[in-house]
């Protein structure tokens, strides 16, 4: 049933909004890529298929509950419909069952109904839904489609769901009205073959014999062809009419009693044929309401966009892997000295320093460095740009020059050649912590 | 084989974020402290499970000196650099004093073209002049991004010295390059290498439809949300007059689920487009002094006690009528009359037992206490403009972004008076239609065209 999958598709959809977009578009995108189905429905139920999800029970409560109802109006609709024909037939062997009566209650007034039923579905065809649900109220179903809802514990309001639940009422409406037609029927049937029923017609009115055979030849026309026997003819007409102060009609028994094909082809044509057509095109507008209510769900929308579209995105091959930690020394304030100076990536311009660069090769390095005089150092370092390890090289070489007790203070600058940031600062003692050098400092103080 | 492009350079110079950004990749770890990045990581960029190119993130130069140097002494012939630098990687593989080097130079010598990335804020210096001869030793394709972080402004220097090393130099500011920026920057790496051209046009190709379904994406989830906070109401079944208390109780439960759904949305969201953990400073976005619909009421199967009379009464009578036609109209409709009638006694007196009946454990209808929907002309518009500028705000975030992201969505609803009158109108009567009856009729179409517009003026990309 369309609209258990509807049920279940749009819920399961909703509680799939937490899923990460990118994880619900390869999923989505790797079923779609396999669908060959043109219709957004087709390719929406072949989705869920596929999905083969747990799906929650309220599709599956629907259509049950949709089951037991109808079942229920069919049972409450052969026994109204026995009941009518049971009293519509009493004959006490008296006067003939008057057929006039009979085909209004069993055929003109549920007629009647239908065309109001018509009516009401063209007046929202129109789109006078308000004009529309005014008068749904005139039905009784209508308490029947709340009792499904509530069973159902379906809790869905809008305009898609609004259709669906229209043509349910409308379904409904015409289960009863087949089982009442059935029950009509076969209590005739029943009434035929156990009992001696007579027919006649009787009314108050003035009305000519002739033009009252017209009709009914009228009402014999579909059938007319195939079962003759069963279209009255003027003369059974005439001999049927009866007065109740009159003692008898004027015709025997038995020919009273051949009416009964016609009145069984009546309510076979006019009664339950008409309901059986409504029902089956009923059954198909509420299908197409249905399909109408999965498609509209802004989430069925999104979820064709990701069947259809070729998932592009990013798929990581190597995990991330987090930097090294280093455990961080305390770091102890910089000592004051005026000891040699070493400026490294041309970091300033300091008379007298020597000069060494990142670029420049370890021998090269050692040779300039060979140049100072002993006791402690500063250097002089770009404080905006990272330490590297060419960087922790040269201060391992550098400490290897000047011994283990004198004092190493690294100075990073600015851009303006004042000290460098508290952030740039941090960065530099984070990464010379890996040094467990001492005698190492990194001061904040520009020279 | 598919383009790569390996993101090389000195430490600290954007290389994550700019990957970050290309690969919409909030999870790569962008650090100041240099050496975040120790191995080189893949992102390739798939359609369908094609790859079209790939991106490596790699460490930083770290000794740079000493492998030119290394490059220099083993040179014996200027056409075989590039051999030289496979020797020197696949020499140094397991030297750990190497492995940032090795790790750098392997997706090069594999056949990877070089984005180098420099820092335009910070003014060039003679120590990255290695860095780049290495680079050009390796032979592959190359291209110079000047990334931009903080304030200084050294682009030009840069560019005089890039501009003898790469054959492309462009300015990428990896931390606020929009959508449109980043695609000028896919489509200028399919100008490096012709036999890569094509699969770049088909990756840009394939992120501008992604785009578009993304929007299409969030303007369903929006128009889901302001669906549901139009509807959204809460009800409870009472037994008698409703205390003042319940009534502040289902007001506060009411406000918290359409904040609540608010908030499902914002982060539906901000899935769609990468930014699942992404955190939202959206102060002042909460449902505060809205106007709600209270009413008392009571229902059978949906229908008010006035309905279920009418229909008592019209079942009644068709009944009735029926009794009529049998007797052919002897009763002057006697029969239709008195069935009006008990029907709708029947339906106003018996409701409330049958209301009270339980079947399968739920009361067929009763007397209830409903607070909402939100009655206030003005709600769905609050809603409608908090989720745009949020969408807005989440669209053209850069994934190298890490900040929480501030928005003061409590003034969000002045920019819906940016739309135009016809926009406006065809929303408001669905607005209406919605609460009315809950059709939201083309509601999808006319949020995705208001996505499609900066809050405040001009057209998204």
């Amino acid at each position: 049933m369309l609209l258990a999958s509807a049920l279940d598709i749009h819920a399961w959809l909703s509680a799939d909004n937490e899923t990460p977009d990118l994880e619900r578009l390869q999923r989505d995108r790797q079923i779609g890529a396999g669908l060959t189905a043109d219709d957004d429905v087709e390719r929406v139920l072949a989705w869920w298929e596929a999905l083969d999800s747990d799906a929650s029970d309220l599709g599956r409560r629907a259509v049950g509950v949709t089951r037991w109802i109808s079942a229920g109006l069919c049972g409450v609709g052969l026994i109204v419909g026995s009941s009518t024909a049971g009293i519509a037939l009493a004959y006490d062997g008296n006067y003939p069952v008057n057929l006039l009566a009979l085909l209004g209650v069993c055929v003109a007034l549920p007629g009647i109904l239908l065309l109001i039923t018509l009516a009401m579905c063209s007046v929202r065809g129109f789109g006078w839904m308000r004009v529309a649900r005014g008068l749904s109220v005139l039905n009784l179903n209508r308490l029947v489609v709340g009792l499904w809802q509530r069973l159902a514990r379906i809790h869905v309001v809008g305009g898609g769901w609004d259709r669906v639940l229209h043509w349910q009422l409308v379904n409904f409406s015409q289960w009863f009205a087949i089982a009442f037609f059935a029950g009509v029927l076969a209590t005739l049937l029943v009434l035929v073959a156990v009992t001696d029923l007579a027919f006649g017609w009787s009314t108050t009115l003035d009305l000519d014999a002739v033009w009252v055979a017209d009709v009914l030849r009228a009402l014999a026309w579909p059938w007319s062809g195939a079962v003759p026997s069963a279209v009255p003819d003027l003369t059974l007409v005439e001999l049927s009419r009866y007065y109740r102060l009159e003692d008898q009609v004027g015709i025997d028994a038995s020919r009273l009693g051949g009416w009964w094909p016609f009145v069984a082809l009546c309510i076979l044509v006019w009664g339950l044929l008409p309901r059986v057509v409504f029902a089956c095109i009923a059954q198909w507008r509420q299908r197409a309401a249905e399909r109408t209510y999965l498609r509209e769900h802004p989430e069925v929308t999104a979820l064709l966009h990701r069947l259809a579209q070729p998932a592009a995105g990013f798929a990581e091959e190597t995990a991330v892997e987090a930097g090294e930690a280093v455990d961080e020394i305390a770091w102890n304030a910089a000592p004051q000295t005026a000891g040699a100076c070493v400026v490294w990536d041309d970091a300033g311009d300091v008379a007298g320093a020597v000069r060494a660069s990142s670029a420049m090769d370890t021998a090269s390095r050692i040779l300039a460095i060979a140049e100072l005089p002993a006791g402690d150092v500063r250097v002089l370092t770009k404080g905006y740009e990272p330490p590297m390890l060419a960087f922790h090289d040269f201060l391992t070489e550098l400490r290897e020059r000047i011994g283990r007790e004198g004092a190493i203070v690294v100075i990073p600058l600015g851009l303006d050649g004042g000290p460098a940031s508290p952030a740039d600062l941090d960065i530099w003692r984070q990464s010379l912590s890996a040094l467990r050098d001492m005698r190492l400092y990194v001061s904040g103080e520009a020279p | 084989m598919s383009a790569s492009f390996a993101v090389v350079g000195h430490p600290n110079k954007g290389k994550s974020s700019i990957v970050a950004t290309l690969a919409e990749d909030e999870g790569i770890a962008i650090g100041a402290r240099p050496g975040t990045t120790r191995d080189a990581n893949r992102y390739a960029f798939e359609v369908d499970g094609e790859v079209l190119y790939t991106l490596i993130d790699t460490p930083g130069f770290q000794r740079a000196a000493e492998v030119y140097r290394w490059l220099t002494e083993h040179e014996t012939d200027a056409s075989r650099r590039s051999e030289l630098v496979a020797q020197f990687v696949e020499r140094h593989a397991d030297n750990p004093r190497f492995h940032d080097e090795v790790e750098l130079l392997s997706p090069i010598v594999a056949g990877a073209g070089v984005l180098y990335v420099v820092d335009g804020a910070k003014p060039y210096g003679p120590e990255y002049e290695v860095e780049m001869q290495i680079l050009r030793w390796t032979g592959q394709p190359r291209m110079a991004l000047i990334n931009l972080i903080g304030e200084g402004d050294y682009v030009e220097q840069w560019r005089s010295a890039l501009d003898q090393y790469f054959s492309i130099v462009r300015v990428f500011d990896a931390m606020h390059a929009d959508f449109a920026n980043r695609i000028s920057l896919l489509r200028a790496f399919g100008e490096l290498r012709d036999e890569w051209s094509r699969d770049m046009v088909r990756a840009v190709g394939a992120l501008e439809a992604e785009r578009q379904r993304r929007r299409g994406h969030a303007a369903a989830a929006i128009a889901g949300c302001l669906i549901d906070c139009l509807v959204m109401k809460e009800q409870q079944r009472i037994e008698d007059q409703p205390s003042d208390e319940l009534r502040a109780r289902l007001e506060a439960r009411l406000r918290r689920r359409l904040e609540s759904r608010e908030q499902q949305t914002r982060r539906q969201v901000q899935s769609i487009y990468r930014h699942e953990r992404l955190v939202l400073d959206d102060a002042g976005a909460q449902i505060l002094g809205m106007e709600l619909f209270t009413e008392e009421g009571w229902d059978l199967f949906g229908l008010s006690r006035t309905q279920l009379l009418i229909t008592g009464a019209m079942t009644g009578a068709l009944a009735g009528l029926g009794v009529d036609a049998l007797v052919g109209g002897a009763s002057f409709l006697l029969g239709a009359g008195i069935g009006a009638l008990l029907g709708g006694a029947g339906a106003w007196f018996g409701g409330d037992e049958l209301a009270n009946t339980r079947v399968l454990g739920d009361p067929l209808g009763g007397k209830t206490l409903q607070v909402g929907p939100v009655q206030a002309e003005n709600f769905p518009w609050v809603v409608l403009g908090r989720a745009w500028v949020h969408h807005h705000l989440v669209s053209e975030r850069n994934h190298a972004h890490r900040e929480v992201l501030s928005a003061d969505l409590a003034a969000a609803q002045n920019v819906m008076d940016g739309l135009e009158d016809e926009l406006r109108k065809r929303l408001a009567t669905l607005f209406r239609q919605i609460a009315d009856d809950g059709r939201s009729g083309e509601l999808e179409n006319l949020v995705e065209t208001v996505l499609r517009q900066v809050p405040g003026g001009g057209e998204a990309r």
